[in-house]
């Protein structure tokens, strides 16, 4: 009777853990070891910026409102391509998001002189352009290094997302991506 | 290129070769996490691997593996001429003989760059076919080449000593005393890149043609694309988690998170942690270093557990393992000793360090499995010091029956041995991922622990069988032993059945097919078959007491063609435990068993004719 007592636990324990090790999450074959990656939903780093129109903004005023932080160059073709794309989702959700584009050029004028040149639609309200003096805010506070590289942050100013390289931005699942961080 | 990479490596800050620098603190930095051959471990770990693989130790000079891997990272030009590379036959890269054939980075580096043809070649050829001095040849040249990885895994943060053009300092606003690094260079990159190339506009490529200033401005430009393309590749210090996207389970190296698209705040902020360490190195700031450390180190616990991290650096600083051999081979020569003269205080000493060096062993194994987070039996040096510890565990079961010393010796030499041969693979235990087949803790622990079981009660049903014919051939009583032997070797039969049927299954779900004769299930198949026929056999009257003893005690050969044997036939689909270089040591402890046991059958009948016993 004690060794079928015995027998009958070591059985359950069997059981027990073979079901445990089913629910577990596997790793994948031949995949790197996974670790807890970093959280996506931290703060966005705090700074403040001087638009191209002199104006002086910090990110906090954004607070409420989805940002997109987008990181470009007036010599970056593909950051130039996406531009088009990207004034119009703005203009599709003018009360829910604010663009800002952090130039990484090295002079004031060849931001200016790029507007001149392709600024149409950047007059909207919620499209504010600016240039990242000594490339500060890319490198040293988003460790953005390869263009263009743009970060969604929540209403929270929490870091929802990063996008990199050229991508199609105005979108139903773009659009609906953006109304998801309002928790609609 | 690893001439080329020294060349690199001497612009950044020259210092003048020194000793060690001032003991700083590596408490904290040795925790810190880094992906290395696909898991997250300690530096710790990771320092003591690499410096192993250069030099063969773990440790430098009396210096431990955490301080040299400061001084590489932080101080490269320092670390180059360090002595680190063992090199066994220097005359093969024409390097002077020297005592304690310990070579510099600095002194290598010329001589494998001499070789560049060769290894070129032998690159192209099939390892198999490679002599002793290729295998060298190669061994170096691959130790060289991520030694080179590691040099510059932070060179991007490290002071450069090089001429920068004065109107660039002052348009890139860089003060004058200020130590200019890659790193602020990548700021200025693009600014830099169009200076030059409205240089080549007005002039065109032939630098004779530009000024001093364009001259200057050119050659800088030069360096620092050298210099830049030098980090390219390098991604062996892989300390940076990845954060977005299908690739956020890798980890990055400080080069690669630039070029990955994996950077992100968190990760800038944890690589500032890491520059003020590099800063603090450098100045040998104890309070800075310290700290900057701590701070790393309280970062990096916000993306990866830090237990399993401390558990490691624990493990690897007390190094339960050697310490429990040392304990076995202590109660070893207490058991000699309480043979010679029998005594309960003897005997109590002998059971407490067989018992406290079983604890510390378990406490290896334990600590193995939350590391690795999977059952503690992957690769072959894990089978043998889990064998061990089963072949202990079972000795200090058999000495708690007997109560006459038997079993504490036959568990001292068996884990003494065991963990003796443990350490002829140790080399290749670097706690790495197991291979994909392998991956899975239900067979693990079911199939792979069931039968390493069963070896190791083979192995204690074998050395009483050693006993009871060495007993008898002295003409000593042994026969109080035959109970034992006979249930130890129904317990290895219940073992190795059950592991081999379970083998069989796993076999069925990983490659489509129960039984396919594989020299592995082949082996398992042996050890079934042996037992089987030796109890079979005695039980039938067909094998007589010593011949059947003997055939026990021979359980120990069959295990061994089984467990390492059947590696060295190099096929079958157990690749992962292919192992070379046992073969003479194989065939040596074959020889020896069949000469003891075949000397000791001889003895006994002779006596046995003789009317002795």
């Amino acid at each position: 009777m004690k060794n079928a007592l015995v027998l009958l636990g070591l059985v359950l324990i069997a059981g027990a853990y073979t079901y445990y090790d089913g629910r577990k999450a596997l790793p994948q074959q031949n995949q790197p070891q996974a670790a807890d990656s970093l959280s996506h939903s931290a703060p966005a780093p705090v700074f403040s910026f001087t638009a191209i129109d002199g104006k002086k903004y910090s990110l906090e005023q954004f607070r409420g409102k989805v940002v997109l932080v987008n990181f470009w160059a007036s010599w970056c073709a593909p950051c130039v391509a996406e531009f088009p794309q990207m004034i119009e989702l703005a203009g599709a959700l003018p009360d829910k998001i604010v663009i800002v584009f952090m130039s990484q050029d090295d002079g004031d004028k060849a931001v200016t002189d790029f507007l001149k040149k392709h600024g149409k639609g950047f007059e909207q309200g919620n499209i504010l352009v600016a240039r990242d003096e000594g490339q500060k805010i890319a490198k040293d506070l988003f460790q953005t290094y390869k263009l263009p590289e743009t970060y969604i942050l929540g209403p929270d100013l929490h870091i929802a997302d990063k996008v990199v390289g050229l991508v199609e931005w105005n979108t139903d699942q773009m659009r609906s991506k953006i109304e998801a961080l309002y928790g609609h | 290129m690893t001439a080329r990479t020294l060349l690199l490596l001497l612009i950044v800050l020259f210092l003048p070769y020194k000793g060690w620098a001032a003991e700083l603190d590596y408490t904290d930095f040795r925790q810190l996490p880094v992906q290395h051959e696909g898991r997250i471990k300690p530096l710790d770990t990771f320092a003591r691997a690499i410096l192993d693989l250069c030099s063969g130790r773990q440790s430098l000079h009396g210096t431990g593996a955490d301080a040299w891997l400061a001084e590489t990272l932080f101080d490269p030009a320092q670390a180059l001429h360090r002595p680190l590379f063992r090199i066994f036959r220097p005359g093969l890269l024409g390097l002077p003989e020297k005592a304690g054939r310990s070579y510099s980075y600095a002194e290598l580096a010329p001589a494998l760059q001499a070789k560049a043809d060769v290894i070129a070649r032998l690159l192209q050829t099939d390892e198999k076919n490679w002599t002793e001095d290729q295998r060298e040849l190669m061994r170096l040249s691959d130790a060289a080449g991520l030694y080179t990885q590691l040099l510059r895994s932070f060179s991007f943060a490290l002071p450069l000593n090089i001429v920068m053009p004065d109107s660039l300092a002052k348009e890139w606003k860089l003060d004058e005393g200020k130590t200019f690094t890659l790193e602020i260079y990548r700021h200025h990159q693009q600014s830099l890149k169009e200076r030059v190339q409205a240089i080549i506009r007005r002039k065109g490529n032939d630098p004779a043609r530009y000024n001093e200033s364009e001259r200057q401005i050119a050659q800088f430009a030069m360096n620092m694309q050298i210099l830049e393309q030098a980090g390219q590749n390098n991604s062996i210090f892989r300390i940076l988690p990845g954060a977005w996207g299908d690739a956020k389970a890798e980890w990055w190296s400080p080069w690669a998170i630039a070029d990955s698209g994996q950077g992100s705040p968190e990760n800038a902020a944890y690589l500032q942690l890491w520059q003020d360490m590099a800063g603090a190195y450098q100045k040998q700031d104890a309070t800075a270093w310290r700290g900057a450390a701590h701070r790393a180190l309280v970062k990096a616990k916000g993306f990866v557990p830090a237990a399993p991290l401390q558990l490691e650096t624990v493990y690897n600083a007390l190094s339960p393992l050697t310490l429990a051999s040392l304990l076995y081979l202590a109660a070893f020569f207490a058991v000699v000793f309480y043979s010679f003269k029998t005594g309960k205080n003897i005997r109590l000493a002998a059971t407490g360090m067989l018992g406290t060096g079983a604890l510390l062993h378990a406490a290896a194994i334990a600590a193995r499995i939350v590391i690795l987070d999977r059952p503690p039996v992957g690769t072959l040096y894990e089978s043998v010091v889990f064998v061990a510890l089963i072949c202990v565990l079972a000795a200090l079961l058999l000495e708690k029956i007997g109560k006459d010393g038997q079993g504490l010796l036959i568990g001292a030499i068996s884990g003494t041995v065991l963990l003796f041969v443990a350490q002829s693979f140790a080399a290749e235990d670097t706690m790495k991922m197991l291979v994909a087949v392998l991956n899975t803790n239900f067979w693990l622990s079911t199939h792979v622990l069931c039968i390493t079981m069963g070896y190791g009660w083979c192995i204690v049903a074998s050395l009483l069988a050693h006993l009871y014919l060495v007993k008898t051939a002295f003409g000593k009583a042994a026969d109080d032993l035959l109970p034992y032997i006979k249930t130890i070797a129904l317990v290895a039969l219940l073992f190795t059945a059950v592991g081999t049927i379970l083998g069989g299954i796993w076999a069925d779900q990983s490659w489509g097919r129960f039984w396919g004769w594989d020299p592995k299930e082949n082996g398992a198949l042996l050890i079934v078959l042996w037992l089987l026929w030796a109890l079979h056999a005695r039980i039938s009257g067909n094998l007589k007491r010593i011949p059947y003893v003997t055939a026990i005690a021979a359980l120990s050969v069959i295990v061994a063609l089984a467990w390492f044997g059947v590696n060295l036939l190099n096929v079958g689909l157990h690749s992962y435990g292919f192992i070379s270089g046992v073969a003479a040591a194989l065939f040596t402890f074959i020889t020896v068993e069949a000469m003891l046991l075949g000397a000791l059958y001889y003895r006994i009948s002779v006596l046995r004719k003789q009317g002795t016993r």
